[in-house]
């Protein structure tokens, strides 16, 4: 088969589509998409196996890194906020 | 992730004022404490950023308008780290904007692979795939997806456009989701 036929054949079982899709998955799952972007990606993700399982990747991937965020420890926000406080009051020098 | 940037257009808070700087700030500190956590070496020094910031944001308060009041404090800090920077390592920094250039430099203040493992102890197979990131993939994907900043405030945060912080992280997500694919962790949570 030749490489034209091949990309032909490609495009026919719609994975045209799922390049398409594909480029924008990641802004999709940050939120970054308009409404009528979302919905036809989220429509593609749910039809299409192969794009569903490289979107559950990143969802995975994604919330494997925010979870590795740590609360912020008590004492620093604490003298921070003081701050804030004592510079809104003038009590410290600017 | 937190879409303040997107709200902000339609709903600007409205400009503080100097007595209610206290209360301003106050719901943006956890942010700027892990966003300086990510821009130095140590917690010392992330607090002592933050507080540089917070004393430059309220000089600077006449002149905000209320929009978008994280960018503008993540903007005051980036410019804060750079006068830091330049203060503690003079001979690095040749262009007071080039915070990338500094996230490039192997001895800047910008996290390490194995300084993230360290500090947020995370599952091996993420550490894993982090430490293969340059500094500068690195230094997006700590920002926006450990520290949960959105591509605005973490353009504002190095200095660099949103579409660049962007175009940094999809192409970083995209390594990390290629190494991993062979993970066998990583396999079995997904399929």
């Amino acid at each position: 088969m030749t490489p034209h036929a091949m990309l032909d054949m490609f495009r026919r079982k719609g994975g045209a589509r799922c390049i398409e899709i594909g480029r924008q998955i990641q802004t999709y799952l940050d939120d970054g998409l308009d409404p009528a972007s979302a919905a036809k990606v989220a429509s593609h993700l749910h039809a299409c196996r192969r794009c569903g399982l490289t979107a559950e990747d990143y969802r995975r991937l994604k919330s494997a890194l925010a979870e590795t965020s740590t609360p912020m420890p008590a004492e620093p926000l604490q003298r921070l906020q003081a701050l804030a406080a004592d510079l809104a009051t003038g009590d410290k020098p600017t | 992730m937190a879409d303040e940037s997107q709200t902000s257009a339609t709903n600007p808070t409205p400009a503080p004022t100097a007595g209610s700087f206290g209360t301003f700030v106050g719901p943006h500190l956890p942010v700027l404490l892990r966003v300086a956590g990510s821009l130095c070496r140590n917690t010392h020094d992330a607090e002592d950023l933050v507080q540089d910031t917070l004393i430059r944001a309220f000089k600077a308060l006449d002149g905000f308008d209320g929009a978008y009041p994280r960018a503008w404090l993540l903007t005051i800090m980036r410019n804060a780290n750079i006068n830091r920077n330049r203060r503690q390592r003079p001979g690095l920094l040749h262009d007071a904007t080039d915070l990338e250039g500094v996230a490039d430099r192997r001895n800047a203040p910008s996290p390490s692979a194995e300084d993230v493992a360290a500090t947020r102890a995370p599952a091996p197979w993420i550490a894993d795939a982090l430490g293969r990131l340059s500094p500068r993939h690195l230094q997006v994907v700590q920002l926006v997806d450990v520290d949960g900043l959105t591509y605005d405030e973490a353009a504002a945060a190095l200095g660099i456009p949103a579409g660049t912080v962007m175009s940094r992280l999809h192409r970083a997500r995209h390594r990390m989701r290629a190494h991993l694919s062979h993970h066998p962790d990583f396999r079995s949570e997904t399929r």
